[in-house]
């Protein structure tokens, strides 16, 4: 390959080619070769760089100068300074929108810049093979100064005042512990290392073993000068094979100089090391247990006092501590305690090292001050979740510690507020948790680790532990009971109080914690045996289908579509969900953010094979609607009336018809199909689709009065008079406002009012600019629709970080190829207006990044002085909607106007009146509304005195046959055929073009058919 | 004391490993972990055997040898596999689908987690935490170290190494 | 160790040795050697560039090998380092790449910016 002094990325993407990076291009090209610079200078186009807000923008390698919002004549004075002259210009570079700092170089990530080295200070810097390279970065010294300049006395005051506590997990101040084993009148006295690291998902003492074994000897050494001690042993995991080597090494390269032996620095202080390697038990990794192994029994605790200090190894006083603890003292002892102690915070100074694991993007070793909030290691310098999906709970503290859910991120990390969080520091392993973790499961995994590495001593540790993992099982079994959540609280308590040691009495914290931050998930196992992170294999068949709201069962129509059997494929569809083709089309797909297939290459196309199969009926067989033989089952006589026919109440009303019930939908407007109707755009959902499937709907026999507003037409009381049962499905119409000043000036118009004239078939007159405010899928909807309707510029502003937007990522791509700029954090503050009362701008303000909420987002704090204008003609108001709940007499609402429903039955607080949709969980999915509305159609049946729950139940086991071989090779997603940005935003056609049928039949064939195991 | 069946198909050699071994370490305090440690990586398991000589050699009733043995997972007193493969399980590896694997390798090998196939060519063993979370999820196959491991990826190794002892005789 | 004096001067001397890799045109590659390294593959990559000096006869290179640096998701590492440049972090770096990478660094002054950490959009 070619080889080039510099590489310029120039953006591509659809947001930056609108920003208009096409000039930019060309006359950057000319005024390289206006240089003669071509040989030398590459340019590249690359596809979107993602901060399109930045637009246009270019990267310079190898510098990694990210310049941007870049006007043309500002690429002739790049081209002369950067890449003639070789200095970047700052003038142009990134700048931090919190800051206003210049941040030119990518590299400046917070991974690194945010951590500060004391204990890993030479891990991944020096040759951890070479004393020398130690000592030529002071290593030693501290020991030299110790022995020659300090009394143990001073070395113990030094390390007292530092406030260093053990870095081991239980935070005892190392100081005192060196005070009292210096104190005790037995000889002679003992160093020892815990270097059995054995909390899963910590290693620090591995790494600072293996890259930088003499910090640990030093730090020794210097306990032993303190405490007079002559001998140490270094109790090593057998797991580390190479720690072991390393630390081997290393006391022999110290022995050869003289730093271990007799009369160091001529001091006349005497101190040697050798390393235990254990055997595998995690209790060895509790003090007393450590010791008896070391002296070669079997690691067994023993009740504490006499304290190591009295009475440790060979019933001598010892000093025990970790590695960590023993790596951050030659520091200590140089630098001196106050140096120290300005670090970290006032009880717990200094730093941390984390072992930054599990689903987090930037896996590894980070060393903190302690007090860094949580989430600030997780998501600035971890870099967040992997592909973006929810936090769900940081595990510290290993197998005695516990969970931190969302709601703690903005915890300070240090001994004190972990313990106040109900779990512990430990020796350091951070594992970050996403969605896909069940939290019963979690607490079954370490209590069945505890209950492995019971040593049998005591009775509470080894009975009691089984007993709760016992119980443990039978829940993620689904066989839970009720009284199951306090029977463990109980029991975990009672063993914590009498069990012989730390093992024992912290063997049932994972469980009490996790009961006590997520015990509505123990519930979910308990009494609607539902694991929602589809980890428990016996409460679901597939992840996808578990994962869906309407339980559609994705593995069973898949294997249609393998076979080619398309009707079949709908009809399975339809047993859960009667409206295939808008879910095809427009469905949040939660199935295959839950798909197995990701692991092996990427999530299955479901919700594309589902708009085939629905197409595909949609467009061959009217003969084929099979509810003609549906009119025939035996009417029951009872009639049901469904309030609104959007999704929710066309699903309750579909399924009540199909089961014998006579069905009555009142509509307020004149068509049917609420939100569907009116707030998606064509371009997303032709008004031709949605009507040939509310037909087929309404082919079971559903009798429709549109038109007629319940309390408005017809009298609440009326309707409940002459109905057996009533289900409200009025979804949440009303747009909230922003609520603040000049929001009644001409041309701010809220979004849902505007995508109704639209799907009317009007096109209102918005003007060249136009600004949306919002962040979900309605301020996408009306943002691209302006800009099919003419609009120069369209910008939407959101107020929290562009990752935080409710909507689709695809959305959010195909909005920036159609021009659409998206700027978050940004927030209204005023509605400008001129004399005539119309609208000329908007006065915002930026925001910056604030403490995290219960979400885990950042909730967005106002950069004061940070105020600017933005131009604008019209404005859309996308930020939420309420229902109309209201005129309902004696049905309880919520303050943020829903219904009040039992959320087992759907039932409201009238008997017989049942409820679902937008208006009992506000704006929502639309196959949420869809599972509401089949939920409460169950409920109504069984209240009618129907058995058709029942009925399904016994249905289920369905067999589970592949037909067809998985395809097990890698092999990339079905991509969604799109129209061309260029062509689309010109006018309200739909993007997603029609799927070739062998192309779908190839993709279903990658199902890994989870269910049929 | 009975010379068992075992100790003659060791043969010579390894018999005297092991009394090399034991007196190296006998008189060190605390010395019987480090033996046994040293023993299992001359013969790969602890054979009762070998037990009684440590016994025999270092005063030591066998009981209590034993109970050693026992009390430590590390120590084995079976034999494990040609292939010896170890599946971290530490949380890190959990979360990330440990438990997927280790599902995966008995399906593929036949055995259960703790055994060795009839042909003595491959074990499955469970471990604890081997402080690569940073990868996870890790697998073991003797002394190579397999990270991010994916159902496609297990499959293409353990298949690759049945040919190869099936290949080697 | 007898006494300080004896430190000082071995300290002085390790200094200037290390001091002495830092001359001009003197690169020294760091690389990590902790477990995930090795688990990550570093033990090929290291053969691979110990090759690529043997057949380029490259000559002044130095490979330091040091312990974990923590960023084990990006491992193997492999950072180019030069007296007054910046240096150049190569990550996920396979035996393939290693071959390339250093004689393109050492005889030709390139760097291959795709499989720099800088390259990784996911550090954004």
């Amino acid at each position: 390959m070619k080889l080039y002094r510099n590489h310029v990325l120039v953006c591509g993407g659809g947001g930056c080619q609108s920003s208009g990076c096409q000039t930019i291009r060309e006359r950057l090209m000319d005024s390289i070769k206006e240089r003669g610079l071509e040989a030398e200078i590459k340019v590249v186009v690359t596809g979107c760089m993602g901060p399109c807000s930045l637009g246009p923008m270019m990267i310079v390698y190898p510098e990694a100068i990210l310049y941007c919002r870049l006007q043309p004549e500002n690429v002739d004075v790049i081209v002369e300074k950067h890449l003639y002259q070789g200095i970047p210009v700052e003038d142009y570079f990134y700048r931090d929108p919190y800051t206003d700092e210049p941040i030119g170089r990518i590299q400046d990530i917070p991974f690194f810049t945010r951590q500060r080295k004391i204990a890993l200070r030479n891990v991944g810097l020096i040759d951890p093979l070479s004393i020398e390279e130690y000592i030529a970065f002071d290593g030693y010294f501290a020991l030299a100064k110790a022995v020659t300049l300090h009394t143990p006395e001073d070395v113990i005051r030094i390390v007292k005042e530092s406030g260093l506590r053990g870095r081991g997990g239980a935070g005892f101040p190392t100081g005192l512990k060196w005070e009292f084993t210096s104190k005790a009148k037995e000889k002679p006295k003992y160093v020892v290392c815990n270097a059995d690291e054995g909390d899963p998902g910590a290693f620090m003492d591995r790494s600072i073993i293996e890259g930088d074994p003499h910090s640990l000897i030093e730090g020794m050494a210097l306990a032993g000068y303190a405490i007079g001690a002559n001998q140490g042993y270094v109790y090593v995991r057998a797991e580390y094979p190479m720690a072991v080597e390393h630390l081997q090494k290393a006391i022999e390269q110290a022995r050869n100089y003289g730093l271990l032996g007799s009369d160091i620095f001529g001091s006349g202080f005497n101190f040697d090391l050798e390393i235990r390697v254990g055997a595998g038990a995690f209790v060895c990794g509790e003090e007393t247990a450590l010791l008896a192994s070391v002296e070669g029994r079997r690691g067994e605790p023993r009740p504490k006092p006499p304290y190591p200090a009295q009475a440790g190894l060979w019933n001598k006083p010892t000093v025990i501590n970790n590695v960590e603890t023993y790596a951050n003292l030659p520091s200590i002892i140089l630098e001196g305690s106050e140096w120290f102690r300005s670090i970290g915070n006032e009880k717990s100074p200094g730093t941390k090292v984390f072992a930054l694991a599990g689903q987090v993007v930037n896996t590894g070793l980070v060393e903190v001050p302690m007090g860094t909030p949580l989430g600030d290691i997780i998501f600035d310098i971890g870099g967040g979740i992997i592909g973006k999906r929810d936090f769900k709970a940081a595990q510290t503290g290993g197998p005695s510690g516990g969970c931190i859910p969302a709601s703690g991120l903005n915890v300070p990390v240090d001994y004190e507020s972990l313990r106040e969080w109900g779990t512990i520091m430990g020796s350091g392993g951070l594992i970050v948790m996403d969605e896909n973790t069940c939290m019963v499961d979690l607490a079954k995994f370490f209590l069945d680790f505890c209950q492995d590495e019971s040593c049998g001593k005591c009775i509470p540790c080894r009975m009691g532990t089984k007993r709760m993992l016992e119980m443990l099982q039978r829940v993620s079994e689904g066989k839970g009971r009720p009284e199951d959540i306090d029977t463990l609280l109980e029991l975990g308590e009672d063993i914590m109080n009498t069990a012989l040691c730390g093992l024992g009495q912290t063997a049932p914290n994972p469980v009490l914690n996790t009961i006590r931050y997520f015990r509505d998930e123990y519930e979910e196992h308990i009494n609607s045996k539902y694991c929602r992170a589809s980890v428990c294999a016996s409460l679901f068949t597939a992840p996808c289908q578990n994962a869906c709201p309407a339980d559609v069962d994705v593995p069973q129509y898949i294997e249609y579509i393998q076979r080619g059997m398309y009707m079949d494929a709908v009809r399975s569809i339809r047993e859960k969900n009667p409206f295939p083709s808008v879910c095809g089309r427009l469905c949040t797909h939660p199935c295959e953010e839950r798909c197995r297939r990701d692991q092996l290459d990427e999530s299955m196309a479901i919700r594309s094979l589902k708009r085939f199969a629905a197409d595909y009926e949609l467009k061959n067989a009217e003969a084929f609607y099979f509810d003609a033989e549906l009119k025939k089952l035996p009417r029951k006589g009872k009639k049901v009336a469904v309030i609104g026919g959007g999704p929710a109440g066309l699903t309750a009303a579909y399924y009540l018809a199909i089961w014998g019930y006579d069905v009555t939908v009142f509509e307020a407007s004149d068509k049917l199909g609420g939100m569907l109707n009116y707030a998606v755009p064509p371009y997303r959902l032709p008004n031709d689709v949605l009507q040939k499937e509310i037909d087929i709907i309404l082919n079971s026999g559903v009798n429709v009065i549109t038109g007629m507003k319940a309390g408005r037409d017809i009298s609440w009381d009326a309707i409940r008079r002459n109905f057996d049962a009533v289900f409200l499905g009025i979804g949440a119409q009303q747009p909230v406002k922003l609520g603040i000043k000049g929001e009644d000036a001409k041309g701010v118009i809220t979004a849902l009012e505007f995508l109704r004239r639209i799907n009317e078939g009007e096109r209102p007159d918005i003007g060249e600019k136009v600004v949306v405010i919002g962040g979900g899928s309605t301020a996408f909807d009306a943002a691209r629709s302006a800009v099919r309707l003419g609009a120069r510029e369209v910008a939407i502003l959101y107020r929290r970080s562009k990752w935080d937007m409710p909507a689709l990522p695809e959305e959010k791509v195909h909005a920036a190829e159609e021009g659409v700029r998206i700027y978050d954090y940004i927030a209204p503050l005023e509605i400008i207006a001129d004399e005539q009362g119309r609208m000329e701008g908007v006065w915002c303000i930026r925001m910056a990044k604030g403490e995290f909420d219960n979400t885990a987002r950042r909730k967005p704090v106002p950069i004061e002085g940070s105020e600017f204008k933005m131009e604008a003609d019209t404005l859309l108001i996308a930020i939420g909607a309420q229902g109309e709940v209201e005129g309902f007499e004696g049905i309880d609402f919520t303050r943020w106007k829903t219904f009040r429903v039992n959320p087992d039955t759907l039932e409201t607080s009238i008997k017989g009146v049942f409820a679902g949709g937008d208006c009992i969980r506000g704006p929502d999915t639309v196959i949420q509304s869809i599972a509401d509305g089949r939920k409460a159609a169950l409920s109504i049946d069984k209240y009618l005195g129907g058995d058709q729950e029942e009925k399904e139940t016994a249905q289920q086991a369905r067999k589970r046959q592949i037909y067809a071989p998985v395809i097990e090779q890698e092999r990339k997603r079905l991509r969604v055929p799109v129209l061309d940005p260029q062509v689309r935003k010109m006018n309200f056609d739909e993007i997603e073009l029609p799927f070739d049928e062998e192309a779908c039949r190839q993709e279903a064939l990658r199902c890994l058919r989870c269910d049929a195991d | 004391m009975l010379v068992s069946v075992q100790q003659i198909e060791i043969g010579q050699e390894q018999s005297q490993r092991v009394e090399e071994i034991i007196e190296a370490y006998k008189h060190k305090p605390g010395a019987l972990i480090p033996v046994l440690h040293e023993i299992q990586n001359v013969l790969g398991h602890l054979p009762m055997w070998a037990q009684q000589r440590v016994s025999d050699a270092m005063k030591i009733p066998l009981s209590e040898v034993n109970s050693i043995v026992s009390f430590y997972a590390l120590f084995s007193e079976k034999p494990k596999g040609k292939y010896s493969i170890g599946v971290c399980k530490g949380t890190a590896c959990y979360v990330r689908g440990a438990d997927k694997i280790i599902e995966q390798l008995q399906e593929l090998l036949g055995i259960e987690a703790g055994d060795t196939t009839p042909d003595g060519n491959f074990s499955i063993e469970v471990v604890r935490c081997i402080g690569a979370c940073g990868l996870g999820p890790v697998v073991t196959i003797n002394d190579t170290v397999y990270t991010r491991m994916k159902a496609d990826k297990v499959k293409a190794v353990i298949t690759s190494l049945i040919k190869q002892a099936e290949g080697g005789g | 160790m007898a006494s300080m004096q004896a430190y000082y001067a071995l300290r002085e001397r390790a200094l200037n040795r290390l001091q002495g890799l830092e001359k001009e045109d003197f690169i020294t590659v760091e690389i990590h050697m902790g477990i995930c390294s090795q688990a990550a593959g570093v033990l090929d990559v290291l053969k691979a560039m110990e090759e690529a000096i043997a057949h380029k006869n490259i000559s002044n290179v130095t490979i330091a090998k040091t312990g974990c640096a923590g960023f084990c998701a990006y491992e193997p590492l492999v950072i180019l380092k030069k007296k007054g440049r910046r240096p150049v972090t190569y990550c996920r770096v396979t035996p393939e790449k290693a071959r390339v990478l250093l004689p393109e660094y050492v005889l030709k002054d390139r760097i291959i910016e795709a499989w720099t950490l800088n390259g990784k959009d996911v550090l954004l």
